[in-house]
């Protein structure tokens, strides 16, 4: 079992899904979620006061940084961000922790859309 | 005549006026120009009810959001700890001096360090309160929004 990058794991489900929307570059509140809606099929949506009261938390704790706005961008009121390198390691641990939970959910032929009835 | 999805937003940015100082500096502006943006999108594919919907969610996650982000800001906090230093004081007040209700007997040898202990209380008390409130307001303003890329 790999060892939690403590003390942030482990990450909840609106943490999970920002540095990952994040992970492919810098992007604004909107854009990051939209990316969520897309990712996650529309199954998870994060209205703005959650959102930002996240991105908030990730700023504080150094796992996301803020970027300077692009040049050609028409919205000056957007504010950009990124992950920062230990936002990179805590999503890479996540995502291992919980590619390592799977691997046990299988090997037990847990199989997804199973019944429980 | 104003349409009411603009009325829509207006009260959305009344809403987020009610956010503490530091979050409504750093996040306002996104928060309404998300809400601006999920609007048009909507109005553009004509669905009204998506509007709705979304103004109605985006109003019920700011009820949740804006108490946790004040919880956050320590304000309840200090305003505590003010509530507790005010009852002290009237406590100490009504000890002091004999007036009705407040009444309470006191010994003449301990008056000397009453009245001392109320003095520094005194003194300190200003001094904590700027202490306290220059840091809340000066904290957020120390994390720079960095300049904008030139072209």
């Amino acid at each position: 079992m790999p060892e939690p990058v403590s003390p942030f794991q482990p990450l909840t489900a609106a943490v999970f899904h920002v540095l990952l929307a994040l992970s492919h570059g810098e992007r604004h509140g909107y854009a990051i979620a939209k990316e969520i809606r897309r990712h996650t099929g529309g199954r998870f949506a994060l209205q703005a006061g959650t959102l930002y009261g996240t991105i908030q938390r990730l700023l504080e704790q150094g796992l996301v940084e803020e970027v300077a706005a692009r040049a050609g961008d028409v919205d000056s009121r957007r504010r950009y961000y990124r992950l920062s390198r230990p936002g990179r390691r805590v999503l890479a641990a996540e995502v291992q922790r919980m590619d390592t939970l799977v691997r046990v959910a299988r090997a037990r032929r847990v199989r997804v859309g199973e019944s429980t009835a | 005549m104003t349409e009411w999805p603009s009325l829509l937003a207006i009260g959305y940015r009344i809403l987020l006026w009610l956010y503490p100082p530091a979050f409504r500096r750093t996040f306002a502006e996104s928060m309404a120009a998300d809400f601006d943006d999920t609007c048009a999108e909507a109005r553009v594919r004509g669905d009204t009810r998506a509007v709705l919907a979304h103004a109605l969610a985006a109003t019920a996650n700011l009820a949740r959001s804006i108490p946790w982000q004040w919880l956050r800001s320590g304000v309840p906090f200090i305003l505590l700890g003010a509530a507790v230093c005010a009852g002290l004081a009237i406590s100490t007040l009504s000890w002091l001096v004999p007036l009705g209700p407040f009444a309470v007997a006191i010994a003449a040898a301990a008056e000397d360090d009453l009245l001392l202990l109320i003095m520094i209380l005194t003194a300190l008390f200003p001094v904590l309160c700027v202490v306290l409130f220059n840091w809340w307001f000066v904290m957020p303003s120390l994390r720079r929004r960095p300049r904008r890329r030139r072209a």
